[in-house]
């Protein structure tokens, strides 16, 4: 399968992937450069940059993959009830407490 | 004296007709429409604000006590932009529950309606005389057998059905051929 078709059709599977990454790579960084001095006053800037920054980017992966299930659920349904719409009366939201 | 409705208020009367209106279903390509994106937008760019000026501040100050509220306020902004995002995949879920809950409910009328039509049922009334059973049964019923409500069941005297093979039901004991039979009281 032509690569970027794929890249296309799933940017956002591949932007929580690239987040996810980023957010991780951050995290080590932040770790590795925190451990590397002594000093709480030069940690912090690298846990306000490096760490925050990081796990921002983790929730931002997470947000985007579960996004991207939302998405396919979205179409699955819609697909769904066209084919309904087709073979009788348009759908109308149903009523409240049913199929709970 | 008359009462005026005032466009916009929200009278329990408004309330009422809003609710048994017909929602309108969403049909957009996604789950979010325009309207959807702005909040948790604005939150997670809020969020992302706050981790930007809380890292510079925190790197241009030396004192520890002005970098722990630096350091505050990129926390603050983790908040902030985590919340957009929950908020973001909320309006997603509500979306899509929607749709799913009003396809399968379409889907369950539809399949009720197919089922009445294939099988059309014969209701016994409460008070019948007689025992029945349906085609595939091992048991004999009484008439007014909750066993045989609903179901196309054909009648006959306890001898035919005895001769046929079936057992009296357990249920309602239909083991006196007058009618009267050894339910239990």
């Amino acid at each position: 399968m032509d690569l970027v078709k794929v890249l296309q059709a799933q940017w956002d599977r591949v932007a929580a992937i690239a987040a996810t990454a980023a957010g991780a790579i951050l995290l080590i960084l932040g770790w590795y450069h925190v451990s590397d001095t002594g000093f709480v006053s030069k940690q912090l800037p690298y846990i306000a940059s490096e760490g925050l920054g990081g796990v921002f980017l983790l929730g931002m992966g997470g947000m985007l993959w579960l996004s991207a299930d939302l998405r396919d659920q979205w179409r699955e349904l819609r697909a769904l009830r066209r084919r309904l719409d087709a073979t009788g009366e348009p759908i109308q939201a149903a009523p409240v407490g049913a199929d709970r | 004296m008359t009462s005026v409705s005032v466009s916009g208020t929200r009278t329990k009367a408004n309330r009422r007709s809003a609710r048994s209106r017909p929602v309108e279903l969403p049909d957009g390509p996604e789950p979010w429409g325009r309207r959807d994106a702005v909040l948790p937008g604005m939150l997670i760019a809020l969020g992302v604000l706050g981790l930007v000026i809380g890292w510079f501040g925190i790197s241009d100050a030396v004192a520890l006590e002005r970098q722990m509220r630096w350091l505050a306020v990129g926390i603050v902004g983790l908040i902030v932009g985590g919340f957009g995002m929950v908020v973001w995949l909320l309006f997603g879920l509500v979306t899509v529950g929607r749709l799913r809950r009003a396809v399968m409910h379409e889907i369950d009328r539809r399949a009720t309606a197919a089922e009445s039509l294939a099988a059309p049922r014969v209701q016994v009334q409460a008070g019948t005389t007689g025992f029945g059973a349906v085609p595939g049964m091992r048991h004999y019923h009484r008439a007014d057998c909750l066993l045989l409500q609903g179901k196309p069941a054909s009648f006959a005297e306890t001898k035919e059905f005895a001769e046929a093979g079936l057992a009296p039901c357990g249920v309602c004991l239909p083991a006196d051929a007058t009618g009267r039979g050894a339910r239990r009281a």
